[in-house]
């Protein structure tokens, strides 16, 4: 039986779901026109060939797709028939987030952390426990601080608790303090304890059969997701400072570290600092940019290839047995995927309430695609100052859509998707990749009077030769 | 490049209609599976409690629990650990954020917003339903701003401004709170009345440039500033002052009183904050509007030679001080009856003054004479009077 126009528009709107990484099922490639670097793939060649351990920096703008492509990444690396030449890896994503949350975080807490993620990981996926010497040695040391007597007893002790104790450490920063007060002094400690911890995982886990088809993993690939909402690190400024501090001072921590591993950093250091990122990771970092809904230029020539992509992209979240034409009004389609300006997230936000908009009945129209971004506009417009649109005017009638990073205003407005991000890549014709970013003023803004306002002005400006 | 230009009228001018919002929302609430985050902007205290009710009755059928944020909650997810009940409602109401954010004007210094952003997808994973914060504008701007990860996946916002005549009665009757009406108030209240204030201000500055009035607006925000300087909030003043002066310089007439006032308003949130030498110029430029738009003896020059005199004396510079205590003090015995407690005032503080300098056979008769006239005129009682026999008691012990 076919389905009704509420339950056709009820499925897309629970399938269009901004808060959710893509899932196989709705995942589309989007490398093509993302500027024509292929993550995962590249990844995962380099993970086959080299010798040593490989510390990628991972980033792009908020929503524009980090964890989907994370998520494919670990699944390309698991999947047992690797294409040949290549390894089989075993992938453990930590969500960062959960360690993040309080005030005084340090790089011991977030070493602590990876190693407690990746002890649980293997203890629930493959059933390998790692011993827990570090901590077992210095018990006397810590217990009186994470958990009362009563409630563990020390032949319980292993890495497998390591996760519960860490999250303990966390909801009590007192607790942290003293614990981190014990162990700082030893760091280099903790990093070699932390490294023999990795030898022998992968000692483990190259030993441990499995039930698919019995082919084991080369290594494991640590994927730490959501690092870079770090805020605060301990005795830092807030925000960039800290993750400055994080990034570039605490390479020297992260890169003894053996282990492969993906780090999340924020979008606005790689763009300040990207330089000595570089040679601190001895890796350029890769951005993930957004889709390109159109070509670099003043007049904003439509990108068909990215517009066609996020049309297949939209396609995969209306229900099996349904046609994308009958669900949107073309207009409303073309519109939607134009003020989306290749933003994954946004797409999916406005398509979700622009199905709400319209209120049981197909096909939805273009004015519910407006009232469903009305909604963006209506609480993004307040929060801009006069100097923000200055901001936007001056990068809208810049030469080549360029945008430094280097005021906090300009950072926000990054932050908040005011300001989009696009690499060209070699999907522009260009034979020599063109790695370069550039920038351009969130099409919703685009139409605000604010924004015309200060294009005016500063049209009028003369120049300066 | 003209293609900014081009475009006149945007797609995105369109209203919200009260209504519409409404049905939407439930709609949302109705078909959304899992974890969803919805956004209801609408002023605190008159709006929000109705509008609540009001969707709770549409969603008849439904569970809905609804969570009070308290005042300096610093972390929304675990104040839902602790509050969820089990088994999960159906839909989650959280309310009160506004309390949580208040004492500082830059939204990155706030945990609870900073904690917003690093536990979204811890809150994803405790929450297997939809979550719907009620904020009033002020605080949605401030998410915006410090917690964009979180705001980002977002799946509806659904605005209810006030109508005009709502926004006019709230103006009229924000400018009738005093200082010290502000300071008596219970903190739940305060607290409240701030809150309002602050949605009033956001919602009068997204209006079109058109219908915004600069004259009313100026005393909103001076109200606004008020209520966070007497508080002690000097960071929050600061700001809040500074444009109220700007926009009554921009629509009044030169050398109009209300620009007088917002001058003494800066001077004296300067001054409380040890800032003299700012201070110093702003209360100048107030005696001199008020020299020239008030007629001689004139009490709120008084209180602007008062002003400066004080400034002077909190610096040490007592020469200078001296001129100005007199002239005050002239000015309210040539203006007030004889025994007019502000005439104690001034004597007071031109004793405090020789007291300071050690001129104290000049002091003496000043602060005897002061005190008689407010035990006469506000009696033993009155604070006034206290403070003033408390400084006549330590000069006697001297």
């Amino acid at each position: 039986m076919p389905l009704t126009d509420s339950e056709i528009l009820a499925a897309l709107y629970n399938n269009c779901d901004p808060a959710k990484p893509a899932n196989a099922r709705f995942y589309v490639d989007c490398a093509d026109v993302r500027g024509g670097a292929v993550f995962a793939q590249k990844f995962c060649n380099e993970l086959s060939q080299t010798n040593g351990r490989l510390k990628a920096l991972f980033t792009g703008h908020i929503g524009c797709g980090k964890s989907s492509e994370l998520q494919h990444l670990a699944d390309k690396m698991s999947h047992h028939a690797p294409l040949p030449g290549q390894k089989r890896f075993f992938p453990v994503i930590v969500n960062m987030s959960e360690y993040l949350d309080e005030y005084d975080v340090t790089t011991t807490d977030i070493l602590l952390a990876i190693v407690a993620e990746l002890a649980d990981a293997l203890r629930k996926q493959v059933g390998i426990t790692l011993s827990d010497s570090y901590l077992r040695k210095r018990w006397d040391e810590v217990k009186g601080y994470l958990l009362s007597d009563a409630e563990i007893n020390e032949g319980e002790v292993s890495l497998g608790w390591g996760k519960a104790k860490v999250q303990r450490m966390r909801t009590d920063p007192a607790a942290r303090r003293q614990v981190r007060e014990k162990l700082l002094p030893q760091t280099r400690t903790l990093l070699d304890e932390i490294n023999l911890a990795f030898v022998e995982a992968r000692t483990a886990l190259k030993k441990a059969l499995l039930q698919d088809n019995g082919e084991t993993y080369t290594d494991f690939v640590l994927i730490l997701d959501n690092l870079e909402k770090i805020e605060r690190l301990a005795d830092n400024a807030q925000g960039f400072p800290s993750q400055r501090a994080l990034f570039v001072e605490g390479a020297a921590q992260f890169t003894a570290l053996d282990a492969h591993i993906v780090f999340t950093v924020p979008l606005a250091l790689v763009r300040s600092e990207g330089g000595v990122l570089a040679q601190m990771y001895r890796k350029e970092p890769f951005i993930l940019p957004m889709v390109k809904t159109e070509h670099r230029g003043p007049d904003h020539r439509p990108f068909e290839k990215g517009r066609d992509k996020l049309t297949e992209l939209l396609n995969k979240r209306v229900p099996p047995g349904t046609s994308l034409a009958n669900v949107f009004a073309p207009d409303a389609l073309d519109f939607l995927i134009e003020y989306s300006a290749g933003h994954v997230r946004n797409l999916m936000m406005y398509a979700r309430e622009a199905t709400n908009f319209a209120n049981g009945k197909l096909p939805i129209q273009r004015i519910h695609v407006q009232r469903a971004m009305a909604q963006t506009v209506q609480v993004l417009v307040p929060s801009l100052a006069r100097e923000d649109w200055e901001l936007l005017a001056m990068l809208e009638l810049s030469e080549n859509q360029e945008w430094e990073n280097n005021s906090p205003a300009q950072r926000r407005l990054l932050e908040n998707l005011c300001v989009m991000e696009y690499i060209n890549g070699d999907d522009a014709g260009n034979p020599l990749a063109d790695v370069a970013p550039w920038y351009a003023v969130n099409p919703i803004l685009r139409v605000q009077r604010g924004f015309t306002t200060a294009v005016k002005a500063l049209q009028q400006v003369p120049t300066e030769a | 490049m003209a293609n900014a230009a081009r475009v006149e009228a945007s797609p995105f001018d369109l209203p919200p209609d009260p209504e519409e919002q409404k049905q939407l929302l439930t709609n949302a609430l109705r078909m959304v599976e899992g974890f969803a985050l919805y956004f209801v902007v609408s002023e605190p205290s008159r709006v929000r409690p109705q509008l609540m009710d009001e969707i709770e009755a549409r969603l008849a059928g439904k569970t809905v629990q609804r969570v009070a944020v308290p005042k300096g909650t610093p972390n929304l997810l675990h104040l839902l650990e602790e509050q969820l009940t089990d088994p999960l409602s159906d839909v989650v109401f959280v309310y009160g954020l506004e309390n949580s954010i208040s004492g500082s004007a830059e939204p990155r210094s706030h945990p609870l917003l900073l904690n917003l952003n690093a536990t979204r997808n811890n809150l994803f994973a405790l929450l297997p339903r939809p979550l719907v914060l009620w904020v009033p504008a002020f605080v949605m701007t401030a998410i915006l701003q410090a917690a964009p990860d979180f705001i980002s996946v977002r799946s509806g916002v659904y605005t209810f401004t006030l109508t005009p005549e709502e926004r006019r009665e709230m103006t009229e009757a924000f400018l009738t709170i005093g200082q010290s009406r502000i300071l008596g108030m219970a903190q739940t209240e305060r607290d409240a009345r701030i809150a309002e204030m602050k949605h009033l201000l956001s919602e009068i500055r997204a209006l079109p440039e058109d219908e915004r009035n600069p004259v009313d607006e100026a005393s909103v925000l001076n109200q606004l500033a008020l209520a966070h300087h007497s508080l002690g909030e000097y960071a929050e003043a600061e700001p809040l002052y500074k444009q109220a002066l700007e926009m009554r310089q921009a629509a009044l007439p030169e050398g109009h009183p209300d620009i007088a006032a917002s001058l003494n308003n800066l001077a004296a949130l300067y001054k409380s904050q040890g800032r003299y030498e700012e201070a110093e110029p702003l209360y100048k430029q107030a005696l001199e509007i008020d020299q020239k738009s008030l007629p001689p003896n004139h009490p709120n020059l008084a209180i602007d030679f008062n002003n400066l005199a004080e400034l002077y004396r909190s610096q040490g510079r007592y020469e200078e001080a001296e001129p100005l205590y007199k002239q005050a003090l002239e000015m309210r015995q040539a203006a007030l009856p004889e025994g007019h407690s502000d005439i104690a005032i001034s004597l007071n503080n031109l004793a405090a003054l020789y007291d300071s300098q050690g001129r104290y056979e000049e002091a003496e008769p000043l602060y005897k004479q002061a005190l008689e006239i407010l035990i006469r005129s506000l009696g033993e009682n009155h604070p006034n009077t206290r403070i003033v026999a408390q400084n006549w008691h330590l000069f006697r012990s001297k």
